[in-house]
């Protein structure tokens, strides 16, 4: 056996769950082919399943990480899968191997390291390389213990894509679970965190086990070799003419550069994941001390409480999902004396009128009882990603009954797109009954009458005075939108009709929704400019078309406190003038 | 973020307005990214769409303004058909009521745009064979007997959905090269650009690893 440099490029073929082994694809496609490299052979079986293993918890960790990093942005796993499983047309076998053969198994820091070891493949070296392994890993889940969440999170990811496994056969989507478990446990041995599924251990075990050793049997048949650490082999097959020094040369040079950028880019991907789980944690801590707060000093004091510096201040920063619904309901209030009874009777209401058709109703003008056999087309446009309102879903009639109630509480409005959303945000935090009152009685304040009214005369006021206010916060953006037509309707008409929760992300959505029921409707505008504050230097980069685009599909990944501190920079008024001295004067310059 | 690296030498504005849940959204998605999607939000307001598309040799950008369906809202939505050039107006195949409500949508137009606007109607859910409720003579009766021009179509399969956006284009160009279509004119909806090859291709090509082997 020749002298080999271990490295570990060469672990990136594909991971199957199912153990059938796949020729390794090429390593690294960043390894030029020019670079021979070769697995070292195996010479005792029993070891064999050892580095089998060692190479396994690799490989598991890896690919572990590896959807991790995938998804680090994406926030639904499933969606992801089934859109890109399922709107392609792959082939049975395909969708089968699907979800781990997809994510290559590629470096890992921990992996790097081992990057320029040379190690010759004595049974010492096999040992050595076991203890370090798992010590290193050891290692690792004491100094990262958010490791452990991480875990159980891709664990819970694992599982859920699995379940949403519709179109594999039951046989298979069982023998995914098994071995998803299979990746975990290792995973949990390795990292020495025994969490979970314990029961599922030995199976998990022997399939490992079987899997690796079957992957030798391969490895050995095909007469190649193979180790711990996935090698390279600079020497170059016989059959090949010698590489001449230069080239060789170069080629080592290229090659150290690219282990070394990899090596600066993983440190780099590694303390950002570090500073991120780091913030989870302290957002998590944040949210179960101000749960307690909520829960123990501000909400059996409502009265009292509500207008304290503190409390306003715990408000601004979130209010916590758990006390969320109830504190919106309290803080909207129920002006209108919305009861029960009101409620159950416009349902039954609204339910005639879906029965029998509203012929006398059509005729009246200003009534709008008709609008209720609209809803039906929109309820399962309504959030469909969560896929809860659509038809046969678990809301879907709550939301029905809750607008159709709506439509015959207010026939002078009726239903008007739009509402949907702002149904289903408080739908999604509170009961029926509150989400109604909450619902009836946001309608009925000046703006979201004006909007849902249709009154364009209002709304058009209230464009005014928030372009007022754009030119004295941000000039330079006022200038360039005027500058290439982007008229604040266009996407101010989403924002107000669904308080952002259409166009942004809904978790920074509702956060905004906290704040426009502590500080009124004015806060929607406020949070309006605060997005293009915090858009500005991508807006002003951006044509018209672009711009609006931006404008009604916000991304993503918006950072909260980035948003909230842009929001905190706006200034509501106009020199002397508020926001509803703006909007009176618009309205007495204009009528 | 980046813009695609094109250039293009028009700029067409369209309109796409028809009763609600007749499929606006979903023809303009399957033009633009040639995908269904079987679940999207209902649009409130507008919301916008682009793709650059090739007719008689001339790159051309369209901007397509989708709108919101919803009666009531032509309140806002009239505001959007100004300076359109190219409006696609439609309706759904499996309910008669969208269909009855074609001549309102086309007042509307005939109103709010100028007299080259180029109206197409399109019959969306073709693919809903058995649920079928407009025949397609009848529609194409209507289309015929106010000039329009007319198409079946599918947003879900794809069914004559590039035909719709491209024919549309073609008898705009056709329009600005008989001289019915006035460029300078403030709301032609077509913006004339001279191609400024290079320009943007060069800010945002970003270096790509090269391969010497």
């Amino acid at each position: 056996m020749n002298g080999l440099l271990v490295n570990s490029y060469g672990c990136s073929y594909d991971y199957n769950l199912k153990s059938e082994f796949e020729e390794p694809e090429p390593c690294l496609k960043r390894i030029k082919k020019s670079h021979y490299y070769t697995w070292p052979r195996r010479q005792k079986f029993s070891k064999k399943r050892k580095v089998s293993q060692i190479i396994h918890q690799i490989k598991l960790e890896r690919a572990i990480s590896e959807i991790d990093l995938k998804f680090e942005n994406s926030k639904n796993i499933c969606n992801y899968l089934n859109h890109e499983c399922f709107n392609r047309n792959v082939s049975k076998t395909e969708k089968k191997n699907y979800c781990f053969r997809k994510y290559h198994i590629k470096l890992t820091p921990t992996n790097l390291e081992k990057t320029t070891e040379k190690v010759s493949l004595t049974e010492n070296n096999i040992e050595r390389k076991i203890s370090a392994t798992n010590n290193e890993n050891r290692n690792n889940a004491k100094n990262i213990p958010s490791d452990e969440i991480f875990f159980n999170e891709n664990k819970l990811g694992i599982i859920r894509i699995l379940k949403n496994w519709k179109l594999g056969s039951d046989n298979n989507s069982k023998n995914y679970q098994g071995n998803s478990y299979a990746y975990s446990d290792s995973r949990s041995s390795v990292s020495s965190i025994n969490t979970v599924n314990e029961n599922d251990n030995s199976s998990s075990c022997s399939d490992v086990s079987f899997s690796t050793s079957k992957m030798l049997k391969n490895y050995e048949h095909q007469n190649k070799i193979i180790s711990s650490s996935h090698l390279i082999h600079l020497q170059r097959p016989e059959s090949l003419p010698p590489k001449p020094i230069v080239e060789q040369i170069k080629h080592q040079k290229e090659y150290e550069k690219m282990v070394n950028d990899l090596k600066k880019k993983e440190r780099e991907g590694d303390i950002r994941q570090k500073k991120k789980n780091d913030d989870r944690l302290k957002e998590e801590e944040r949210l179960t001390q101000a749960t307690r707060m909520w829960l123990s000093e501000i909400l059996p004091n409502w009265c009292q409480m509500k207008n304290n510096k503190k409390t306003q201040n715990l408000w601004w920063n979130g209010l916590p999902p758990r006390v969320r619904g109830k504190v919106w309901s309290l803080s909207i209030g129920n002006t209108l004396n919305i009861t029960k009874e009101k409620y159950l009777t416009c349902v039954k209401k609204s339910k005639d009128i879906l029965k029998t058709g509203s012929k006398d109703s059509l005729q009246m003008n200003e009534n709008y009882e008709h609008s209720v056999e609209l809803i039906r087309l929109d309820i399962s446009r309504t959030f469909p990603h969560l896929c809860i309102f659509q038809q046969g879903g678990p809301y879907y009639e709550v939301l029905h009954s809750l607008l159709g109630a709506y439509v015959c509480y207010q026939p002078e409005i009726g239903y008007v797109q739009g509402m949907s959303f702002i149904a289903a945000v408080l739908l999604l935090n509170m009961e029926e009954l509150d989400a109604f009152i909450c619902f009836a009685n946001m309608l009925n304040k000046p703006c979201h009458k004006a909007f849902y009214s249709l009154d364009v005369q209002k709304m058009r006021h209230y464009y005014l005075a928030y372009s007022d206010l754009l030119r004295v916060n941000i000039y330079d953006l006022y200038k360039h939108v005027n500058e290439t037509c982007l008229s604040p309707d266009l996407y101010l008409v989403d924002w107000v009709y669904t308080l952002f929760s259409k166009s942004m992300n809904l978790d920074l959505a509702c956060r905004i929704w906290d704040l426009i029921v502590r500080d009124g409707e004015n806060f929607i505008f406020r949070a309006a400019l605060g997005i293009m504050h915090l858009s500005k230097n991508e807006l002003l980069k951006m044509d018209f078309l672009r711009a609006a685009q931006y404008l009604t599909k916000l991304p993503d990944d918006i950072c909260p406190n980035r948003l909230f501190k842009s929001i905190s920079c706006i200034r509501m008024n106009n020199g002397l003038f508020t926001f509803e001295d703006l909007l009176n004067n618009y309205a007495e310059l204009i009528n | 973020m980046s813009a695609p690296p094109y250039s293009y030498s028009y700029i067409f504005k369209y309109i796409i307005i028809g009763d609600m849940g007749v499929g606006k959204s979903c023809l303009l998605h399957q033009f633009t990214e040639k995908k269904f999607m079987s679940d999207c939000p209902h649009t409130i307001g507008v919301e916008f769409g682009t793709r650059i598309i090739e007719v008689c040799g001339q790159q051309i950008k369209l901007q397509i303004w989708d709108t919101a369906g919803q009666e009531r809202f032509r309140a806002v939505t009239r505001s959007y058909y100004r300076g359109a050039a190219g409006a696609l107006m439609v309706y759904d195949t499996t309910r008669r009521s969208t269909y009855n409500h074609l001549s309102s949508w086309l007042t509307d137009t005939r109103n709010l745009t100028n007299s080259s606007t180029v109206i197409f109607l399109i019959g969306n859910k073709s693919d809903l064979k058995d649920q079928r409720d407009v025949a397609y003579e009848e529609a194409k009766q209507f289309a015929d007997e106010n000039g329009l021009m007319f198409v079946e179509a599918s947003a879900k399969t794809g069914d004559n959905v590039e035909e719709a956006f491209v024919e549309t284009a073609k008898k705009i160009f056709q329009r600005i090269q008989d001289g019915r279509l006035d460029l300078n004119a403030t709301e032609s909806g077509v913006q004339h650009k001279p191609s400024q090859p290079g320009r943007t291709t060069l800010t945002d090509q970003s270096p790509k690893n090269t391969c010497t082997c």
